[in-house]
């Protein structure tokens, strides 16, 4: 089983039974929005909406797969409304399913983190993002100005594309965003803290060369996913190799 | 969009009436809503967020703090993860009402091994500056916050004494001080509490600094100190109208 095969079967059901809430456009009919030099700040009386951030749910997520055919390259999929000028923040999540090349046990693990983090280097007229990556949650806010000149999350969502894209690693990319109720993110909130426990459990193996795995509070999922094994098995390989 | 902000830092011996100071200026200019007024709690005391109706819910302290636990309990992040996670708290630990932010410091950055999280928390907070027209900052009482990385970032001096020598040396001090430590543009006393008729002629060549004005003792500012009150309240008085002469030139 792949890392993350469960998960996204879960989201595809979520998605199923929102479908009367499901707005879905490919990304090459979707006009660009214009990139700035530098991480816009957009403070509050600037603010035209506000997505996920402290006061609301929000969700991060980035998933990866080896086959291509559980992606639908280009997809932008949207379960509620689209951003327009409100006080309140929108509860926020976006999911990015993404299939990648030549990966293996050795890279996978920087290879997520570099796509995680690319974000931050997404700069985006009027639209300010911030971010606990450690914890898939996001905060971000499109400016008044923006919206009136049409900004949408169809635009941003064709900007994520394109900056993973980039990667020559990635082949595909897909991104679901849902705004439609907080209690929709608290049930997607239970599939991420399992991807979360996936993640978690290789930045453990990344950084922890204790290979005695009694005690490790990731035994549980270690043991259900072959990549996780592999991966530590690797890393063991490696070791013993070096100690030789 | 990125400005250049004037950063005013509020300083002056304890008991002065820097945090009031701070607090009239702010709501001096923020009347004028089309400019961005940053306030920066950098006193211990986090005094100035009740004088301007703020909660304290987080300083820039606690953020690192807890940054500087979880690296001792063995947590690793890279550089950009950190930076991320710091501008995320940041931010969310900024307050926003209408056209002003409000930030508390909290307690001063310990010296140590910690000098790269400093560094980082510094920059993000330069950034955020940048968005704003005016920056004021109450400073903690006495010389040492002139040593303090906030400080850098500071374009005028506004030196708070009242008429006694004891204060009048705190600001000659600071003044001495922050030429060596920090590049601003601009200084300048401004004596508070004073009685007008009595103290002015007194006082006005006792500095060797350039003086900006004088405001006058004021029962209603201690009133409002009482009772805690939103000096955004504050009605027309003499000294709010002293204050605003007094600042024209000062950050013309």
């Amino acid at each position: 089983m792949e890392i993350f095969d469960e998960i996204t079967e879960s989201i595809r059901c979520f998605i199923e039974s929102r479908k009367d809430i499901l707005h879905v456009r490919n990304c090459d009919d979707v006009a660009i929005w214009p990139e700035c030099d530098r991480g816009a700040i957009v403070l509050k009386p600037d603010t035209g909406t506000e997505l996920g951030g402290p006061s609301t749910e929000s969700l991060s997520l980035l998933l990866w797969d080896k086959n291509s055919s559980d992606i639908t390259d280009n997809q932008i999929s949207l379960i509620g409304p689209d951003i327009a000028i409100r006080p309140d923040p929108f509860p926020f999540a976006r999911i990015v399913l993404v299939e990648i090349k030549d990966s293996d046990e050795e890279n996978i693990y920087e290879r997520y983190r570099e796509m995680n983090l690319a974000r931050f280097d997404l700069n985006l007229s009027g639209y300010m993002v911030k971010a606990l990556p450690d914890q898939m949650r996001e905060w971000s806010r499109i400016s008044i100005d923006s919206l009136d000149d049409g900004c949408s999350l169809f635009m941003l969502g064709k900007a994520f594309i394109a900056m993973l894209k980039k990667f020559e690693y990635v082949v595909s990319v897909e991104v679901i965003y849902v705004t439609s109720s907080a209690e929709d993110l608290k049930e997607l909130a239970l599939h991420g803290e399992k991807a979360g426990r996936y993640i978690n459990a290789m930045t453990k193996m990344s950084e922890c060369m204790d290979f005695d795995c009694s005690g490790c509070d990731f035994l549980d999922i270690c043991g259900d996913v072959s990549s996780l094994q592999a991966m530590r098995k690797k890393m063991q390989e490696r070791s013993w190799k070096n100690s030789q | 969009m990125e400005k250049q902000p004037i950063i005013i830092s509020v300083c002056g011996k304890g008991g002065v009436g820097k945090t009031s100071i701070s607090s009239l200026l702010i709501s001096i200019l923020s009347r004028d809503k089309s400019k961005r007024v940053l306030s920066i709690d950098a006193d211990p005391a986090v005094g100035l967020a009740t004088s301007l109706g703020f909660t304290v819910d987080k300083t820039v302290d606690d953020i690192r703090n807890d940054i500087i636990c979880r690296y001792e309990a063995g947590e690793k992040k890279e550089k950009k993860e950190m930076i991320c996670e710091m501008d995320y708290e940041l931010f969310g630990a900024l307050q926003e009402k209408d056209n002003i932010g409000f930030l508390a410091i909290g307690r001063p950055e310990t010296e140590g091994c910690y000098c790269k999280i400093n560094s980082f928390l510094k920059d993000i907070i330069r950034d955020l500056a940048c968005h704003y027209d005016y920056v004021i900052i109450d400073a903690e009482a006495g010389i040492e916050q002139v040593n303090r990385r906030v400080m850098e970032l500071v374009t005028h001096l506004l030196l708070v004494t009242d008429v006694s020598l004891k204060s009048r040396n705190v600001v000659e001090t600071i003044a001495n001080v922050a030429k060596k430590t920090i590049g601003f543009n601009k200084n300048g006393v401004l004596f508070n509490k004073v009685n007008i008729s009595e103290d002015v002629k007194r006082i006005s060549d006792k500095v060797n600094l350039p003086v900006l004005g004088f405001i006058p003792e004021n029962d209603l500012i201690a009133d409002f100190d009482i009772e805690g009150r939103s000096f955004f309240e504050m009605p027309e008085t003499e000294a709010v109208k002293s204050l605003k002469d007094c600042m024209q030139n000062f950050i013309a």
